[in-house]
């Protein structure tokens, strides 16, 4: 069990270090045997882990060393199975793994194959570590490696300067976050003196009232750090971007790791959370509006990878609403059956262009359905369980995370009614990549089918796709589960219904060649600007353009050679003119030196005094 | 002599005995092979001798020396480093076509001075230890006769070395005035009921003399010049085998003794810590020749290892602080041989003195990639960055600093580190850079160098992430 649990981060890493040293002599075979081999290895390891788990599931921990151990102040590196991080694991070394294999079809014909299987797995190592830390430390680490290795891989084709830009976008904005929750989780240390998380939570239910100001602030410090990595507003931006890299990074991203790195981080500290629940309503208020908000802009997209982007960030905010209103079991649910259809989606998506000659824009697409029957099935059950529709997995979880934000207080009716509207547009979208992509017209001809390394996994990910939701998650000992039964009758049959009115409305205006010409005049001035307002997703990316980015860089260049800058560059000038000064008392001659040594004792002497003792 | 001090001072024994072998071997035949295996072979004799001792209490074997886990686990250290030195001089020594008879035996001689000085219990063995030490040295740095820059650095460092000792010895004669005695615990015992002012100036006096060997400000000037004019290899022994022993005996001596009861003596040495680190660092700043930039930061570094003699006399700081000075001074070793076996590894032929200028080594990481690895290493481990060896020493000190609450040493310190990140980065930075030469000078490494490169580097991050394990490996020699 131990030696297990250590080879689920172990042998990612090994593999990611192996191919980082010496991978460019590698052949290719051995590369791919690497780096998806580790991940299939991990794979069966949390297989056994879970075999063990379900005959006996007790938590532990394995500690693999002591890091530091000064005074009374101890780091150990150390890791922790329960049924929280099991959930994670099988999340990420399952899915992990299809797109690991994926991507050796995908990514054949790269020239820096042996980096890209390298980051990738190195990736999917950062992400087991965050989530199996047993101190904050670790879970930090973690925390910045994943960030780290999506900078190197949403960049990876860096001779593009375009790309090189969406990383360091996506780094610097999830840095924003990551500044704050670092001050949150300094907060916790100096309260508790520990990095434990479990003795910080424990420490926390004893020590502080709930309600009160510290845990307000510390939880919500934390959570700006989970917004950013969750790609929520108003730090969201970076996502659709982050479309730059390889399509399967993208879906590792979207799916596997990173994005859910924040909701796994609130759930891990849902003990902390309970206390301020101030910041709990704030977490469900902003993921309503970002699951609203990312819909609109998904539907005005035209780039297929973009609409997706747009729906994992709608879809991370049901996560954040279903922890926001402490429905953390539907929360966690809705997390791994989005990762089963959004890894779907976006290895489907990869088909489509990679099958297209790398056409992204759905405008240019149409009639695939019968050319290209593995990546159309494939869309249509992921689509189906994106739009939540009864007898899919997104069905099972969105719709508990709808019933219980019903139920779950005053606030209950505004958040469902936002998170209902959502719904729809969501159907309205989904539905809407089917009807233009693969019905209507042919406008470009595939030039070739995907092959078993990308057939097997979309077959998959569709199966989980459909059954992903009858998967019951024992939680009970990790986050504290609602008691009553979601409520049933005329509120539960409008929730199941909306999905089914989205994909219909989606059906009659993009479906149909008459409607659709019909509907021409409806495309008037304001249509016009609506559609580009959400095509820029709300204009979010113009409004920090405007407010942060350009203020900046203007700011920047006018101060350039104003005194304000010389102040700031005083220090360097005043060190440099220390080092000069000093620099100039070296000057070989022996007798200067002895010269200062003398000098220097009498000083030294002279501060011996009679009295003193 | 029983079995049981004869068995304790087998290390010593073994050095002593070494070098006579070693220098009958160099009088039958002169033979670079040869020479080199006996003086490996004395080394991890040696080695052995150390690591085969029981754990014992403290044992009294002579009056002047003591056999303790300190004495011990230094002993070790400089072995090791004394090791390294030689397997990385083997190369330096064929390429420059010098004579590694005299050379390795000077080695072996400054590292049996240097046991000599760890084991010390005694200002007698102190100052023999000391001048076993000293005397080789002089004569390494100046070891490449036609060098006139070797020359001069071998003759200013015995010089202002010479006088140094001159204040040392007379802090000696001072103290033995007031206590009457040179033994270190009984001075301790006898300061009760002595002179204040004439123990203070004679402390003053000790830890002047000991501060040039540290190159502590105001007796660092010799420091750079020393540091580029000697031998690459040498400069490395100066700076871990050298600074490690005088430290670590002057720590002994200065806790044995008390000396840190005095007020004028703190205060005395505050001054002295806050000016290394801050002095060190901006001497560094702008430098452009690794060398000198080196000894210029080993300045700062000693600064920053002074605080925990400072704080020793902190009440309940002690055992945190001699923790603290211990892993520094592993990190600071291990770190600062890295550095400088990998600045010997980029020597071009006919450069010599100028090939470890920051301009010479653009675009090391394209023509060596393993020995700019090292280098770097080496580099970030002395800034003292996370997953390093220095980061572990530099924890260990400003935890012990924040224990014994001395804010002022510890804003100096990060001052410091602050202005260090600059020339340490700097430096690793022009490896990236376009390769202004061809590389054709450079060394063909052996693959003694290889593994040597590979070992330290692989040492440095060990220390740095799984410390404590790498400990409780020699635990059972402690």
């Amino acid at each position: 069990m131990q030696l297990l649990l250590t080879l689920v981060p172990g042998l990612p890493l090994l593999s990611a270090t192996l191919l980082l040293l010496v991978g460019r002599h590698l052949p290719k075979a051995m590369v791919t045997a690497c780096g998806v081999g580790s991940i299939g290895l991990a794979g069966i390891a949390v297989a056994l882990l879970l075999n063990q788990w379900l005959i006996s599931p007790e938590p532990f921990s394995v500690t693999l060393w002591q890091w530091l151990s000064v005074g009374s102040f101890r780091v150990d590196i150390a890791l922790h199975l329960d049924q929280l991080s099991i959930i994670w694991l099988c999340t990420i070394t399952g899915i992990g793994f299809l797109i690991h294999l994926y991507s050796s079809e995908y990514m054949a014909e790269d020239s820096d194959y042996s980096r890209y299987f390298a980051y990738l797995n190195l990736f999917v190592a950062s992400m087991l570590v965050l989530v199996l830390a047993d101190n904050l430390l670790l879970l930090f680490l973690g925390w910045e490696g994943v960030g780290l290795c999506s900078y190197l891989l949403i960049g990876f084709w860096y001779q593009d300067a375009a790309n090189g830009a969406a990383a360091r976008k996506a780094f610097l904005w999830t840095r924003a976050g990551d500044a704050a929750m670092a001050v949150g989780l300094f907060l916790l240390v100096a309260e508790f003196s520990s990095l434990d998380i479990h003795e910080v939570v424990a420490g926390a239910q004893l020590a502080w009232v709930e309600g009160s100001f510290l845990p307000n602030v510390a939880c919500a410090l934390i959570f700006a750090g989970a917004v950013g990595k969750s790609a929520q507003l108003p730090l969201q931006t970076w996502l659709p971007d982050a479309m730059a890299g390889p399509t399967p990074v993208s879906a590792l991203i979207h799916a596997a790791t990173m994005v859910t790195a924040g909701i796994y981080l609130l759930a891990r500290l849902n003990g902390l959370y309970i206390l301020a629940p101030a910041v709990l309503s704030v977490v469900a208020m902003i993921g309503m509006i970002t699951a609203v908000v990312a819909a609109f802009a998904a539907l005005a997209q035209h780039d297929i990878k973009r609409i997706l982007a747009y729906s994992t960030i709608s879809q991370l905010g049901y996560m954040f609403l279903a922890l926001g209103v402490q429905a953390w079991d539907a929360g966690i649910l809705h997390m791994m059956t989005h990762a089963f259809f959004k890894a779907l989606l976006f290895l489907a998506a990869g088909a489509v262009i990679e099958c297209l000659h790398h056409e992204q824009d759905i405008r240019r697409m149409g009639g695939l359905r019968s050319r290209l029957p593995v990546p159309f099935w494939s869309f249509l059950i992921g689509s189906a369980a994106l739009a939540a529709l009864p007898f899919t997995a997104g069905f099972a979880s969105k719709d508990l995370i709808l019933l219980r934000v019903w139920s779950s207080g005053p606030e209950g009716a505004l958040l469902w009614s936002g998170a209902a509207v959502g719904a729809f547009i969501t159907a309205l979208y989904s539905f809407k990549l089917i009807f233009v992509v693969f019905f209507g017209d042919i406008n470009t001809e595939p030039t070739r089918q995907p092959g078993w390394r990308m057939a097997i996994p979309l077959g998959v990910l569709a199966f989980f796709s459909i059954v992903g939701g009858f998967i019951s998650l024992p939680l009970d000992s990790v986050v504290p589960l609602a008691n009553e039964e979601p409520p049933h009758g005329l509120i539960a049959m409008v929730t199941a219904g909306i999905p089914i009115v989205g994909v219909l409305v989606a059906y009659l205006l993009f479906g149909r060649q008459w409607i659709r010409d019909l509907a021409g005049p409806m495309h008037s001035t304001v249509g016009t600007w609506l559609a580009a307002f959400w095509h820029g997703g709300w204009g979010m990316d113009t409004l920090y353009r405007r407010t942060l980015v350009q203020p900046y860089t203007a700011l920047a260049r006018g101060l350039r050679n104003e005194p304000i800058d010389v102040l700031v560059n005083l220090i360097a000038w005043i060190t440099t003119q220390f080092h000069l000064g000093l620099a100039a008392t070296q000057n070989g001659q022996l007798r200067r030196y002895i010269a200062i040594m003398v000098v220097g004792l009498i000083l030294m002497l002279s501060l011996v005094d009679g009295g003193a003792s | 002599m029983n079995v049981m001090i004869f068995k304790a001072l087998l290390p010593l024994i073994i050095m002593g005995a070494g070098i006579v072998v070693l220098m009958l071997q160099i009088a039958i035949r002169r033979h670079h092979v040869a020479t080199f295996y006996v003086g490996i072979a004395v080394i991890v004799l040696s080695l052995a001798a150390v690591a085969g001792l029981s754990p014992t209490t403290t044992l009294d074997a002579t009056p002047l020396l003591i056999v303790d886990n300190f004495a011990r686990l230094f002993s070790l250290l400089i072995l090791l480093a004394a090791l390294v030195t030689l397997m990385a001089s083997d190369q330096w020594l064929r390429f420059e076509g010098a004579e590694s008879g005299e050379y390795t035996l000077l080695i072996l001689l400054a590292t049996f001075g240097a046991m000599v000085l760890v084991h010390a219990q005694h200002a007698a063995a102190f100052i023999l230890g000391l001048e076993i030490l000293g005397v080789s040295v002089y004569t390494l740095i100046a070891y490449p006769q036609r060098q006139a820059v070797s020359v001069e650095a071998g003759l200013k460092y015995l010089v202002l070395s010479s006088a140094s000792t001159a204040i040392l010895l007379f802090g000696v004669a001072l103290i033995y005035a007031a206590t009457g005695t040179l033994d270190f615990q009984q001075m301790g015992a006898g300061v009760a009921g002595a002179n204040n002012i004439l123990i203070s100036c004679a402390a003053i006096l000790i830890l002047a003399g000991v501060g040039f060997k540290l190159s502590l400000v105001p007796f660092h000037m010799w420091t750079p010049d020393i540091y580029e004019g000697a031998p690459t290899p040498v400069t490395g022994f100066l700076a871990t085998v050298s600074k490690v022993a005088i430290f670590a005996s002057l720590l002994r001596w200065y806790t044995d003794a008390r000396l840190g009861e005095y007020e004028a003596v703190l205060v005395a040495l505050t001054f002295v810590a806050i000016l290394s680190m801050v002095m060190g660092n901006l001497l560094a700043l702008k430098q452009d020749n690794v060398k000198r930039l080196l000894g210029y930061s080993s300045v700062a570094h000693m600064g920053y290892l002074l605080i925990t003699v400072i704080i020793f006399t902190a009440p309940g700081v002690a055992d945190l602080a001699r923790e603290a000075s211990v892993w520094y001074l592993i990190a600071y070793t291990v770190s600062t041989l890295a550095a400088f076996v990998a600045l010997t590894m980029v020597a071009d032929r006919g450069a010599y003195p100028d090939s470890t200028h920051r301009e010479k080594l653009q675009g090391l990481f394209w023509r060596q990639p393993l020995v700019a690895t090292l280098l770097t290493v080496a580099l970030l481990s002395l800034a003292g960055v996370p997953l390093t060896a220095g980061f572990i020493g530099k924890f260990y000190v400003v935890a012990a600093g924040v224990d014994a609450q001395a804010w002022s040493l510890l804003v100096a310190l990060v001052l410091g580190s602050a202005i260090s990140i600059f020339y340490y980065l700097r430096t690793i930075y022009s490896f990236t850079g376009h390769a202004e030469l061809d590389g054709g000078g450079a060394v063909a490494m052996t693959l003694m160098s290889k593994t040597l490169a590979v070992i330290l580097i692989i040492g440095v991050l060990l220390l740095g992430t799984m410390p404590n394990q790498l400990i409780d490996q020699f635990s059972w020699i402690l």
